[in-house]
């Protein structure tokens, strides 16, 4: 005769309802006992669960089969890939909370977890972010399973390595950390974990609070960690070694450790021809250079050093100006603030209204603001590039520190002219060289300097650079395997 | 270490103070931009008059479209602030008085001393201007021998200020070979060296338009003549040196016919010679003359030109020698700069002897040849291989 | 951790903290004393220094990762390091005050004039008080950008400069009668040279490759350059002109046109953009030179702490040395410590630490 732990079970059972967390309990009987059959509907795939838990439950007490226990269960009935017995009765509620269906037996003090977990989630979709005229469109979405497979469709090492960790002692997000054990640098798998570990918080929704969790310093104004939304740049950095953070809930992943010259960097760049690669490189350092400086220079010009321009453009320059009331200094500030208006207001307006805005904007800014003489034409022109140049580099978390950048060097500049450029290109050079990512120089290759890695920096093609970056101290150094210098 | 707020308030106070500041900061439409300055010295009293481009003017002029630039037919208008003062310092005083905003020197064309100032001497303001980072040094110094007013009274067509007027035209004429640019900083270099002895580009009003007149000779501080400018063509070869710098159209005559050249000095080589006291110089120059055109449609045969180079010569050497002769014995200045060459080959002597007057007793000979090119688009003789 | 460099982070650090502030007037400062045959002088002054140079890496290699101004140094006893340190403490002070007050004085004269020497000097001695904070590794790093744009700008400049300038200006370059004038002029280089004394507080490890070859070459790459400045000047502005002129290189550069570059007028703003940059990261290696030595001192005090300290005592120093009134002096002053520091105790501490090491391996 076996126990009955019918009573144990109904004690549990009306103690998690009692909690009121929106569980539901079916309870089917079979010769002998009852089953139990616990879940949270709106966490689990109800029809599954019908079809492969509760039918097969219903069919074999039909049968009027005796002796049901949890591996009977697993082993006979249940028609599911994952399931496991479980035996601790206060691991149970985590279970449900988790999506999982639970399936007790009055005959038995085991129990079975099935994972027939279903949450609502968009479908793969083209990037919006990392927008690229020819790569794939695959992007990342917010449930995890289905980033974990656009990535394990596209590499079949039988090296990658997936291990999974909760943060969030409330939202208990699952984080999973993704990387190729043959490839990676131990020291930064190992301080990733150790990170995640140490992460103490009630909870975490998207993949930037994970970052700034992971990243040294409080006042790191660039970002230590890159993101990813295209599954064939993911794949692209494990292979060179890096280690990803896929986090339940976002849309975009992580990637540790990053350097500088990596925000410039598209898969474009791959692609496409290398001398092709090497050009538009250079536009988006040229754009780089141009988004910091291009206004901080109008100022130490105008205000400043106008001997610089050509006598007869410094009386032109003049005239431009010849009715503004305000320093250059000051009209410098005010139509960037204005622009950071513009672009912040583009994000949030409905679809609908924002051709309509952007015409405004452009009317308001352009047309209106010369005509009255507030902003001079050149102003205008300049700031203009200076904003798009913004849009040039591929990595928005990159331009998003450029942009408040900007205005310091500008201070300065407004301040000392010249004297004041060089300071802040100086201050921000000085940051740069001295931060590091999990490691990893964060101006490598410029500084430490290797030519290597310098030179490929530019001009990228598989052949050309057999050998994966030195600063990243990887354990296999070689792209390609077999010989040095070999075809890919 | 402070506490976390005494340090926030320390930096924010720091900071707050800095960024009070701007203290350089002055707007370009917040200066007076000046074109060009004239200095004057009459009767011991100076006066400076400097030409300010009036940067609103054109805006009122274009209404609703101003600001959009110089680039039209017409400059911005002018207006010349005067000064007059018993010293630099009262007359840029007087100045400053005149003129509404702060005045703006970087963008000044031409420094223009007339020939009173300069016959009297120009080394103070030589020195005043050399301490003033506000001048670019590479803007040119004339001397004029018309009267400010005058001056200031000419309305160039093509170009928008009297400043750039002058520019231009010298740009040009030393672009096509034709003058040499002596900058103010050529001329504060010659005036602190052992031989302070140089030729500064005379600039006057004729026919309305402002023209280049001639050279005026300085020993010293002082000018102390003047080389028109029709006869300064051995002098510009002599001052511009070989390399093809310097170009000039010659017509030679064979009879009533003529064939004109266009001559430029490929090469000179000065080579000093210090024996038993005395300095003598061996120029060596070798001259280009390319064929340009005719007077008529004779063909030019290979006699003709060795009577052309041998005429051609003749004409070269007797400029030469004037101009050197203009400089040693007429004016007894080194503005060619001899002493540079003696100096190389001879240091030691050259730093014991006093080199004005060892110049005047030097002696020169020149050895000049010419080389006839033909001319690159139009065959004169044709079927005929050069030279014809 | 110890801080490391590599050899091209020491070439770097080496150029940039020497060539700080002579690079103004050295031109004025030699054509007074050696005249045209001014690369005779800087020539062999260079070989002088590179021996002096290589002197200080054999001091620092024998001791294996450390420096003279650790206090656990067993050969030299903690009574001789203080004396050392507190010495080279003062000469590392005196150079970064001179160096912090040239610097502010050329912008003053040629850039800001209106703009008050404290706000100057505030601006700079924040940032240069960071750059230290960070350490001599990334001190080498950030001199590792810095550095070869400087010396792109000034190559090209420099060749513009021999292009546009008169070779007869620079002409003779030698003259037999002024051969004794030429030695004599070598005291004049001790200062635009001393730079290289930054080398006392880079650890060394014994087994590093090439160091001596490295600092060598450091140092004649250091006076080519001079030469090339020198003789650049000499070209644009003329020898006579050039000893009226208290910052002859940014005039002369002044000069420099470039007709395919036309919207740019005046290079020299272009030119002292990058050398600014060159100046600050020059002077922060200088101010990290006595941060460390100050932390070796009180090791147990705080880093940040001595950092804002030695930050303060610099620029009450630099301020006090007004507007120029006591260079002469701070160049008296300089030029003898300056051999003392590369002459005299270097190779004083290397024979001690040769003998000692002779003597424990004969016992």
């Amino acid at each position: 005769m076996r126990e009955d732990f019918s009573p144990v079970i109904e004690e549990l059972i009306a103690k998690l309802k009692s909690e009121k967390f929106d569980m539901l309990v079916r309870c089917v009987p079979f010769l002998g006992g009852k089953t139990y059959i616990c879940y949270i509907g709106q966490l689990v795939d109800r029809q599954s669960i019908s079809e492969h838990v509760i039918k097969p439950l219903v069919d074999i007490s039909l049968q009027k089969v005796r002796g049901i226990d949890a591996e009977f269960a697993v082993d006979h009935m249940f028609y599911v890939d994952e399931c496991h017995i479980g035996d601790d009765l206060n691991l149970v509620k985590g279970f449900l909370l988790n999506g999982q269906t639970v399936v007790f037996f009055s005959s038995d003090s085991r129990y079975v977890i099935v994972n027939r977990k279903k949450v609502e989630n968009r479908t793969v979709s083209p990037p919006e972010l990392m927008y690229s005229y020819r790569a794939p469109r695959d992007s990342f979405v917010e449930d995890m399973d289905t980033n974990l497979s656009l990535l394990r469709y596209r590499i079949k090492d039988d090296n990658i390595r997936i291990i999974k960790k909760d943060v969030g002692s409330r939202t208990k997000t699952s984080v999973a950390v993704v990387y190729l054990n043959d490839i990676a640098n131990q020291s930064v798998v190992k301080e990733v974990l150790n990170k995640i570990d140490g992460i103490k918080v009630s909870g975490v929704f998207e993949s930037g609070e994970l970052q700034g969790f992971l990243s040294d310093g409080k006042t790191s104004l660039f970002p230590k960690m890159g993101i990813i939304e295209r599954s064939d740049m993911a794949v692209e950095k494990l292979l060179e070694g890096k280690v990803l953070l896929l986090v339940s809930g976002s849309n975009l992943v992580i990637q540790a450790p990053i350097v500088f010259a990596e925000f410039v960097y598209s898969c474009d760049d791959r692609y496409d021809n290398k001398f092709f690669g090497l050009f538009m490189r250079l536009i988006r350092y040229t754009a780089i250079i141009v988004s910091l400086t291009i206004t901080s220079l109008y100022i130490a010009v105008s205000a400043f050093h106008p001997d610089v321009l050509p006598a007869y453009y410094t009386i032109t320059f003049a005239q431009m100006r010849s009715r503004a009331p305000v320093s250059s200094f000051i009209a410098v500030l005010s139509l960037e603030f204005i622009l950071e208006l513009v672009r912040e207001a583009l994000l949030r307006v409905p679809v609908k209204i924002g051709s309509a805005i952007a015409i405004v904007g452009a009317i308001i800014i352009g047309q209106a603001a010369t005509a009255s003489g507030i902003f001079s034409p050149l102003l205008l022109i300049l700031v203009s590039i200076g904003f798009l140049s913004t849009f040039v580099i591929p990595d928005f978390m990159l331009s998003n520190v450029l942009r408040i950048v900007k205005f310091l060097i500008i201070i300065m500049t407004g301040i000392f002219g010249f004297y004041g450029f060089s300071i802040a290109i100086t201050f921000i050079l000085s940051v740069l060289v001295s931060a590091n990512s999990f490691g990893v120089p964060y101006f490598a290759p410029w500084a430490p300097f290797n030519l290597y890695d310098a030179v490929r920096t530019f001009i990228f093609s598989r052949g050309f650079s057999p050998e994966r970056q030195k600063y990243m101290r990887n354990q296999d150094k070689m792209r390609s395997p077999g010989k040095k210098g070999g075809q890919p | 270490m402070l506490p976390k707020k005494a340090r926030i308030i320390a930096l924010t106070a720091s900071f707050s103070v800095i960024f009070a500041g701007c203290w350089d900061s002055l707007d370009i439409n917040n200066r007076d931009i000046c074109t060009a300055v004239i200095a004057d010295q009459e009767r011991g009293a100076y006066s400076f008059y400097a030409e300010i481009a009036n940067v609103t003017a054109k805006v009122q002029q274009g209404g609703q479209n101003g600001g959009q630039g110089g680039g039209g037919d017409q400059g911005p208008a002018t207006y010349i602030a005067r000064g007059h003062g018993e010293s630099f310092a009262e007359t840029r005083l007087s100045i400053d008085n005149n003129i509404n905003k702060q005045i703006f020197l970087g963008a000044v064309q031409a420094l223009i001393i007339t020939e009173n100032m300069a016959k009297k001497g120009i080394l103070q303001y030589a020195y005043r201007i050399r301490q003033s980072l506000d001048y670019r040094k590479t803007m040119d110094v004339l001397v004029t021998s018309d009267r400010p007013d005058n001056f200031f009274s000419v309305k160039p067509e093509n170009s928008s200020t009297v400043g750039f007027a002058i520019n231009y035209t010298l740009r040009s004429l030393e672009r096509s070979g034709k003058t040499f640019h002596m900058s103010l900083d050529d001329l504060l270099q010659k005036l602190a060296s052992k031989n302070p002895s140089y030729l500064l580009s005379s600039v006057s009003v004729k026919n309305g338009q402002i023209m280049l007149s001639g050279y005026s000779v300085f020993d010293g501080d002082k000018d102390i003549g003047f080389i028109p400018y029709e006869k300064a063509k051995g002098t510009i070869f002599l001052m511009l040196g070989g390399g093809g710098k310097s170009k000039f159209d010659y017509p030679v005559m064979d009879g009533e016919e003529s064939v004109t050249f266009e001559v430029s000095l490929k090469s000179m080589k000065i080579k000093a010679d210090y024996s038993m006291g005395k300095v003598s110089f061996t120029l060596d120059m070798k001259f280009t003359a390319r064929l340009l055109y005719p007077s008529n449609a004779v063909r030019i045969t290979s006699e003709k030109l060795d009577k052309i180079r041998e005429k051609l010569k003749k004409q070269l050497e007797s400029e030469i020698s004037e101009a050197l002769f203009l400089s040693r014995a007429y004016y007894k200045c080194d503005y060619f700069s001899m002493s540079e060459a003696f100096r190389i080959a001879h240091p030691g002597a050259y730093k014991k002897m006093i080199w004005k007057d060892e110049f005047v007793k030097a002696s020169f000979s020149t050895n000049i040849k010419v080389d006839l090119k033909k001319n690159y688009s139009i065959d004169y003789n044709p079927g005929k291989e050069w030279p014809y | 951790m110890q801080d490391i460099v590599t050899n091209r982070q020491l070439f770097f650090l080496i150029f940039i903290s020497t060539v700080t502030a002579s690079i103004m007037d050295i031109s004025k400062t030699i054509a007074l004393s050696a005249g045209r045959g001014a690369w005779v002088t800087i020539a062999l002054s260079s070989v002088v220094y590179a021996a002096a140079a290589a002197i200080i890496i054999g001091v620092n290699k024998t001791l294996d990762g450390k420096t003279v101004f650790d206090p656990g140094n067993k050969p030299a006893g903690k009574i001789a390091v203080f004396f050392v340190s507190l010495f080279y403490l003062s000469f590392f002070f005196t150079l970064s005050v001179y160096y912090c007050n040239s610097f502010i004085l050329v912008v003053k004269t040629n850039f800001l004039p209106n703009t008050p020497i404290w706000s100057d000097l505030l601006a700079s001695t924040t940032l240069l008080g960071y750059i230290a904070y960070k350490g001599i590794t990334n001190a080498g790093r950030l001199a590792e950008i810095v550095t070869p744009l400087f010396l792109a700008v000034a190559s090209i400049i420099f060749l513009l400069m021999f292009f546009e300038g008169h070779i007869n200006y620079i002409l003779p370059l030698y003259d037999a009668s002024e051969r004794l004038s030429y030695l004599t002029a070598m005291k004049d280089t001790i200062v635009p040279f001393i730079g290289f004394a930054i080398l006392t507080v880079v650890p060394i490890k014994a087994k590093s490759q090439r160091k001596y070859s490295a600092v060598i070459f450091t140092l004649v790459f250091i006076g080519l350059f001079y030469i090339a400045d020198v003789y650049g000047c000499y070209a644009m502005k003329g020898f006579d002109e050039i000893i009226f002129e208290n910052y002859p290189l940014i005039d002369a550069i002044r000069l420099v046109q470039l007709p395919a570059v036309e919207f740019l007028q005046r290079l020299d703003v272009l030119y002292m953009t990058v050398g600014f940059m060159r100046v600050l990261v020059g002077k922060a290696v200088i101010y990290l030179s006595i941060v460390e030595i100050v932390c070796k001192m009180f090791a147990k005090a705080n880093r940040l702490l001595i950092v804002v300290l030695t930050g303060a005592a610099i620029y009450s120093a630099s301020l006090l040395a007004g507007q120029g009134q006591i260079k002469p002096l701070m160049v008296k002053i300089l030029s003898i410590e300056s051999i003392a520091a590369a002459f005299i105790i270097q190779p004083l501490i290397l024979l001690i630490l040769k003998v000692k090491k002779h003597a424990s391996k004969k016992s």
